[in-house]
């Protein structure tokens, strides 16, 4: 203690915290870039660990498959019946598969809602509490009929039938795609189909193999959930390990195994962040499957085939299924040993979430370091009151629009839709057109609140330029205003703060993407100061149109430059952009983002939607209420009045 | 204004849960109710009560016969859960009115002191101390004015945490209600019979109040000014009354084993399960041949700083060496009880809610030279963000585990020694300051340090 006394005490005497209090800003931003320039350095060798196996029991690759090229022929009669089939109805096609599954010796039973199909082999050496889930969605994600996928499973269960070792039960489940009809079938599975259960599950794979081709280049892996969650790492990492003993080529968002640059890491990095954030909110047609086992405790991976010209033939797709079904046979406990909270660089490498967490964090005191700036800086007292009455009439504001809106996008859509297949239902019938125009209903509910919100965003970011110091009616004191931006940003640090663990991803993001809002207090320090444009009176004689924007620019400079920060830290224009940039080849990306947005609690439960409007947007509104109306000038602070002095 | 304030703390407290009869099991997280305070667990004993099942058989119940039966009345009633939100809205608004007038005493008693201290010092310094007359200056700054009776009830109806409790119909309340009351009988009534009766009581409900006697005592000595007659008595009535209960609920049970189901267990801690406190976690990770040593230390180590806290904060001092205005006995009560609650089995954070709403009946002593207030609010509202969530990771998504949840309990641990150690250093610096006559312009410059 002592030494930390006599350090306090030298502090003290040196009067350094003042003298930092002024350098807050800097400080703040220094922290933000020191958040990105964590992440850029996690992809630096040394810095992130290579994938191993924690759970002992698991075993990977060490029990040989006999699922075979004997097989082939199975699996290739199988898929010639799929095939034949491809174009009848979904009721048609469940029950031909059905009655395979029946043959073979399981149990199966339709979901109403969705007329998902799902059959349960039983485990001969378990005791029926617990299992595992093959998931074969119709549709792949790539929109291909997912021929092989399906013939697989059939094949890899005939097979199965046929082994004693399964002490977890099995279940297949065939629905339409991996979006809508899966997650309602695992919702289902808890709650309401209780005629045809197996125990709680353990794991899920998706299986996607498209198409008609015997073989494939090499496979991916998608493991994304909503809200941030991810599978267990060992689950992710037993079936690449597989694969590797296979001599499998294996990807991670696009980066296959051999890949290893600087480059490709921290690519592969930053894409996992945007896809974990939007995950369950974007373009459904593109969905892995997955993420629809988010929130049971259940470990879900989807792995898809690539390419159809290359030496790996499907039965060793169907090996790597069974080996991993195998590790997961063996195990004793759940899924607990090795890592929930990771962040993949490349099939091989992650970071660990005590190496990746700071970043976060970094950009949480960043905020919080901005807000302390905004009331030691501004030279006012903190005014709880009225930040207390401001900021519960914008949250309760913005707690009805969460509410409304969602409900008014649901309103306008029919009220009885079977799923949303923006993906298509194979087989055309007069039922599928009536999802499709529900799924149009709901674009067009979000295209109007999309847009009507960004214009909201242009016009509150333009008021600034009218609110004029001397201006009377309705004006914000200057406690009230520095008050209300000290708390938004306060609102934000402890966003971020709560969704650190988690969803990581959904933290960083919105960190990075609302930093403007630091920017507001520093800037419109430079507004009280009037000054006289030098080139100005020289333009003002001529008279030109160009001299006079660029008088007008350069006399509202710090204006400007504050409704640039009010503008690009929106949370719509951010879904504008965002969406736009990930959109698909139709230009409707931010439509979709927005549309994913506002039904995605609906549909997947995945509460994106609530952080952006009860977190992000009432801090933005605030701010927004503070440029529009606040005083922003000033208050010198004490020791640069002193300054003055001296000099005068 | 002052009834406007009941009004709206009542209509808080009694609209939510009529309108909404599941909110008591929907807000009993494990932040907020434990197997000792849970409305739920009572529920099951009114139902076992009606059939007649022995009240403690099935381990499901914890909460004391008496207050079983006593409660089982409004339970019979129609419209029972109005009735019971009723009740509880009730007591709620009895405590704040308690501390309003505890409020009130405080800052009467403590000007009376200063007063008197003031006189004492003129008297001397006419006879010849020349420095008296600097001390004086400051001694008129001693007293500042209190908070005003709107400020107290809304500290105290407004305060989430108690809200929470309240909501969650935990019986918590009913241990409050008794503590406050006993505290009120004997500080403001000067009544020492009553409070012990009222303290007995709380014990009897809760057991942890069971050590507030020590502190308890030493305030009447000092309210009273009276003799160590007095310290005999009031323990006595304390363990008579005590016994009295055990004896009824005996006869009501025809059964010892209340004794072990609401009592015992919570001093061998032999319901594990996760709340806010520091125990839980300990004796999930230890090996069970160690139980009954750490049992031990940790029991031990609550009871252990309630008599030196009561002694150094006590007012009566014998001897006469210490001015008369340095101690508070009323701040011995309210750390005791801040001690306790840190220590105790199965804390909530209604525990802590109480006395944070209590603190602010320092206004008018030493709780401007506190430092901390900010600081400990930060840590707690991010304990307060934090626990749900992670308990949430741990319990329903599973990708965390208990060391996430227990991690924020340490942090509310911390938030105890923080609000502690502020009012242990405020109320000494106040007493420094006092005591050497510091004036203004020095105590802006003044630091103290710890030796």
């Amino acid at each position: 203690m002592a030494l930390a006394e006599t350090f306090s005490r030298k502090i003290h005497k040196l009067g350094i915290i003042p003298k930092l209090v002024k350098f807050l800003p800097i400080f703040s931003l220094l922290l933000a870039f020191a958040s990105v320039g964590w992440l850029l350095v996690l992809p630096i060798e040394g810095q992130y660990r290579r994938t191993y196996i924690s759970e002992n029991a698991l075993m990977p690759a060490q029990a040989n498959s006999y699922f075979r090229e004997s097989e082939w022929n199975i699996v290739r009669g199988y898929r010639q019946e799929v095939k034949d089939f491809a174009h009848w109805n979904q009721s048609a096609r469940n029950s031909m598969v059905a009655s395979w599954l029946q043959d073979i010796g399981l149990k199966t039973a339709v979901d109403a809602e969705f007329g998902t199909l799902y059959a349960v082999m039983n485990a001969p050496r378990g005791d029926h509490t617990e299992s595992v889930v093959v998931a074969v969605p119709w549709m792949t994600s790539d929109m291909q009929y997912n021929e092989g996928g399906v013939a697989l499973a059939v094949a890899l269960t005939r097979y199965f039938s046929k082994l004693s070792i399964w002490s977890k039960n099995i279940i297949l489940v065939f629905p339409e795609n991996g979006h809508l009809p899966l997650r309602k079938w695992v919702e289902g599975y808890h709650t309401s189909l209780d005629f045809l259960t197996a125990g709680s599950i353990d794991a899920a794979i998706v299986m996607e193999f498209g198409g008609s081709s015997d073989y494939f280049e090499f496979y991916e892996i998608e493991y994304e959930g909503i809200n941030g969650q991810l599978p267990n790492l060992d689950l992710m990492n037993t079936a690449n390990l597989i694969g590797y003993h296979e001599g499998l080529k294996y990807s991670i968002h696009g980066t296959k195994v051999d890949d290893n640059s600087y480059f490709l890491r921290l690519r592969t990095l930053i894409r996992g962040i945007i896809k974990l954030t939007l995950t369950g909110l974007i373009n459904p047609g593109t969905v892995s499957g997955c993420e629809s086992f988010s929130g049971w405790q259940i470990q879900a991976i989807t792995i898809k085939a690539r390419g159809t010209q290359g030496a790996p033939d499907i039965t060793q797709f169907g090996r790597i299924v069974d080996s991993t079904l195998r590790s997961v046979n063996n195990l004793l406990e759940r899924f607990h040993q090795s890592f929930f909270f990771y962040l993949m660089l490349s099939p091989q490498y992650f970071v660990s979430i005590g190496t990746y967490l700071p970043s976060a964090c970094l950009i949480a005191v960043s905020f919080a370091l901005s807000s302390l700036g905004c009331v030691l800086n501004s030279g006012i007292e903190l005014d709880i009151g009225s930040i207390l009455s401001w900021f519960t009439g914008i949250e309760t504001a913005c707690y009805v629009l969460s509410v409304i809106l969602p409900y008014a996008v649901s309103k306008t859509s029919k009220a009885s839709y079977s799923g949303n297949t923006f993906s298509g239902t194979l087989g055309s019938s007069s039922a599928d057109t009536s999802d499709s125009t529900t799924f149009t209903d709901e674009l067009q509910a979000s295209t109007f609140i999309l847009y009507f919100f960004t214009l909201l965003t242009v016009f509150v970011s333009v008021i600034p330029f009218f609110n004029k110091t001397n201006r009377k009616f309705i004006k914000l004191s200057k406690n009230t205003t520095f008050s209300l931006l000290a708390f938004a940003l306060f609102y934000i640090a402890m966003l971020i703060f709560a969704l650190l663990t988690v969803h990581f991803t959904l933290a960083l993001s919105i960190g990075l993407l609302a930093l403007p809002m630091t920017w507001i207090q520093p800037i419109a320090k430079d507004i009280g100061q009037f000054r006289i444009p030098s080139v100005g009176s020289h333009a003002t004689k001529k008279e030109d149109p160009i001299s006079k924007i660029v008088m007008f620019v350069d006399s509202h400079k710090s204006t400007l430059k504050i409704c640039l920060c009010l503008f690009t830290s929106s949370p719509f224009f951010i879904i504008y952009i965002v969406g736009n940039y990930f959109g698909t080849e139709n230009n409707d990306g931010a439509l979709l983002l927005m549309r994913g947005l506002l039904t995605s609690w609906d549909q997947l439960q995945c509460w994106t939607w609530f952080v952006v409007i009860l977190g992000w947007f009432p801090a933005w509104v605030s701010c927004g209420i503070v440029c529009a109306i606040g005083d922003l000038e000033q208050l010198p602070l004490k020791d640069e009045v002193d300054k003055k002095k001296k000099n005068e | 204004m002052l009834n406007g304030i009941f009004v709206l703390g009542a209509a808080v407290r009694l609209l939510p849960p009529s309108f909404v009869p599941d909110l008591p099991s929907t807000v009993s997280s494990v932040e907020v109710a434990t197997p000792f305070t849970s409305f739920n667990s009572l529920q099951e004993a009114f139902y076992y009560l009606q059939h007649g099942i022995n009240l403690y058989d099935g381990g499901v119940n914890h909460h004391s016969p008496l207050l079983v039966v006593f409660l089982n009345f409004f339970n019979d009633l129609p419209y029972s859960y109005i009735v019971f939100n009723v009740l509880y809205t009730l007591i709620d608004l009895w405590i704040a009115y308690r501390l309003i007038q505890l409020n009130q005493w405080y800052f009467k008693t403590r000007s009376a002191k200063v007063g008197a201290e003031k006189s004492e010092k003129s008297e001397r310094s006419e006879s010849g101390e020349s420095k008296q007359s600097a001390k004086d200056l400051t001694v008129s700054n001693l007293i500042k004015s209190p908070l005003t009776d709107k400020l107290i009830a809304s500290f105290y109806l407004f305060n989430p945490l108690l809200i929470l409790t309240n909501w969650s119909h935990s019986t918590l309340l009913f241990t409050h209600i008794f503590l406050v009351e006993s505290i009120f009988q004997v500080a403001v009534e000067h009544s020492l019979s009553r409070g012990m009766l009222l303290l007995a009581v709380a014990s009897y409900l809760n057991y942890t109040p069971i050590f507030m006697v020590i502190p308890l005592v030493s305030l009447a000595l000092t309210v009273t000014k009276g003799d160590k007659v007095k310290v005999v008595e009031g323990v006595g009535i304390f363990i008579v009354s005590l016994g009295l209960l055990v004896l009824a609920s005996f006869a009501m049970t025809s059964s010892w084993q209340f004794v072990e189901s609401c009592w015992i267990t919570i001093i061998r801690f032999d319901q594990i399960s996760p709340n806010v406190g520091l125990w839980w976690y300990f004796f999930t990770e230890m090996f069970a041949f160690f139980h009954p040593f750490f049992v031990g230390v940790f029991n031990l180590y609550s009871v252990m700083f309630i008599l030196p806290i009561t002694i150094r904060f006590s007012e009566n001092d014998s001897k006469g060496t210490k001015s008369n205005y340095l101690g508070d006995s009323f701040l011995a009560c309210i750390l005791c009880y801040t001690w306790l609650i840190f220590t105790k089995a199965y804390p909530t954070l209604g525990d802590l809610g109480l006395v944070l709403s209590i603190i602010p009946i320092f206004k008018t002593s030493f709780l401007s030279y506190c430092k901390f207030g900010g600081f400990t609010a930060l840590i707690m509202s991010g304990c307060l963000l934090l626990s749900p969530i992670f308990y949430y990771c741990w319990i329903v998504l599973g990708n965390g585990n208990s060391n996430f949840f227990y991690s924020i309990n340490l942090t509310w641990g911390i938030v105890h020694g923080l609000i502690l150690m502020d009012l242990i250093w405020g109320k000494l610096t106040y007493d420094y300051i006092n005591e050497n006559g510091v004036s203004k312009e020095l105590q802006k410059k003044l630091r103290l340090t710890q030796i």
